[in-house]
């Protein structure tokens, strides 16, 4: 009789365990394949919050005193209790795809796949400091490899655009050192400018169609010197 | 239609624990340990062996202590004051580039300033684009004459030699004994340029924290939002990680260089 209920036992083990099986695999390729930024988020934020501990402990050590300013901070003091913002994913554009752009054009499809993430670093409170992580180039480790750039961040949180919107994100564009709000406002992809740029007609916090500005930038873009700049 | 069927999957995996437990089992390890904080006070544990001169001359060690070598942080000191430009020495007044594409002016104005020497933005751009005219300046002149924010491959090369300072433009950063060399060792910052997409930038490069790896850089970022002060992390900077192009080294005023057989001091 204990034998029976052995076979048994085993028996419906070898099924249970097929069963989950297929499920793990098929829970694996409907979700995980499908969406790579879900399996990749955990990672992202494991850079971040080491790159957040190595600030904790650089900004504030009487030692390194001098150096706190290359971490976005005024004084040591001005280290402490630190905690992150809402993250932005940074999306390039390249200036050789701008200079294709034309009226007709899907202004989202100027964006290059993002491989950085920057978290805004609140310090009591304030925004003083970032930390950018960075994606190796098959994004299966990220790195905290930039700390600081307080001016950059403090702007890019200012607007409303950042602190009403849970999905806005980074929009960069090295050829002109411009950077922008983006989201997604009723279906339109817009973009918030974070600077004065008289040259091409916004301010900045002026929201605009992304189509809109990337077709100010295209003469700018073909008439650019090709040094650095 | 695929979301139910994976919330459904979800769900019996939830109400079953048991028998997920044994599905997860074999692949249970045990969590990877945090990393840990290596920072080293003062200095560096094990100095690492002289370092190599770019031309393969070994600096020698006296029994002194070598600072550049037994310590982990150097930086040049910053200087925010809006002071006399002309009487700068030794420091570095972070400055923003004063047109779009200026970053080449705006870390040339930065390393020359460094020395004493004031040489605006908007005259760096007559000397190239406006030969003998005034064109340019005032400063403000910059984002509204047509050409005077502009850039040109060869630069800021051709800036700094027609402005009486000696630069190497031959050598490419690779390894930490290079920074030591060329930011402590010669008290001199130094241009590091890098490709983000398809254009090029340029950066000023002035300290490091060897014990975290970083290094500590001023970016003249842009006309309306002012220079951005940081730290990069080394390995991204000139081991892949970044598209790092080129170096401006050895910076230092002509006659200086003369002085030192043709290498600054």
């Amino acid at each position: 009789m204990s034998i029976i209920r052995n076979d048994l036992g085993k028996t419906s083990c070898s099924v249970g365990r097929l069963f989950l099986l297929v499920a793990g695999i098929s829970v694996y390729t409907l979700v995980i394949a499908d969406y790579p930024a879900i399996a990749q988020k955990g990672l992202e934020q494991e850079a971040a919050d080491r790159g957040l501990d190595l600030l904790r402990v650089i900004a504030q050590k009487p030692t390194f005193t001098q150096t706190f300013q290359n971490y976005g901070f005024d004084s040591p003091e001005q280290a402490t209790d630190l905690k992150f913002g809402r993250p932005l994913q940074i999306y390039w554009v390249r200036l050789d795809r701008l200079r294709q752009f034309h009226s007709e054009s899907d202004a989202q499809q100027l964006l290059e796949p993002p491989f950085e993430v920057m978290y805004p670093v609140k310090a009591r409170g304030e925004v003083t400091s970032s930390i950018t992580v960075r994606s190796s180039q098959n994004q299966k480790t990220w790195k905290a490899s930039r700390f600081g750039a307080a001016n950059l961040i403090r702007r890019l949180t200012q607007f409303p655009q950042y602190k009403n919107s849970n999905s806005s994100f980074v929009v960069r564009i090295p050829g002109f050192n411009l950077y922008f709000l983006g989201d997604h406002i009723k279906g339109q992809f817009m973009l918030t400018a974070i600077a004065n740029r008289p040259k091409f007609h916004w301010e900045a916090g002026q929201t605009l169609p992304a189509q809109q500005v990337f077709s100010r930038l295209v003469s700018a873009a073909k008439a650019r010197g090709d040094g650095p700049g | 239609m695929r979301r139910l069927l994976v919330s459904i999957l979800m769900l019996a995996l939830f109400l079953s624990p048991s028998l997920a437990g044994s599905l997860l089992a074999d692949d249970t390890s045990p969590p990877a340990p945090p990393s840990g904080l290596i920072i080293r006070e003062g200095g560096e544990k094990s100095p690492a062996p002289p370092a190599a001169h770019p031309d393969g001359v070994r600096i020698p060690q006296g029994k002194k202590v070598d600072p550049c070598r037994s310590f982990a942080i150097f930086q040049l000191p910053l200087n925010w004051a809006p002071v006399d430009p002309t009487k700068q020495q030794g420091w570095i007044t972070p400055k923003k580039q004063e047109g779009y594409q200026l970053c080449w002016a705006a870390t040339t104005e930065m390393a020359v300033n460094f020395y004493g020497t004031n040489l605006p933005q908007c005259q760096q751009v007559n000397d190239v684009f406006f030969t003998g005219t005034s064109k340019c300046c005032p400063n403000s002149n910059i984002l509204t004459i047509s050409g005077c924010d502009n850039t040109r491959w060869d630069l800021p090369k051709t800036e700094f030699e027609s402005s009486g300072f000696h630069v190497r433009t031959d050598i490419k950063i690779t390894d930490w004994s290079q920074i030591k060399t060329y930011l402590c060792e010669k008290q001199s910052p130094f241009l590091y340029f890098f490709q983000p997409a398809d254009t090029e930038h340029i950066i000023l490069v002035r300290g490091y924290n060897r014990s975290v790896n970083h290094v500590f850089i001023v970016d003249p970022l842009d006309p309306d939002l002012g220079p951005s002060i940081a730290a990069y992390d080394f390995d991204d900077m000139f081991k892949g990680g970044e598209n790092h192009t080129r170096d401006f080294l050895d910076i230092c005023p002509e006659g200086a260089a003369a002085a030192n057989g043709g290498s600054c001091p």
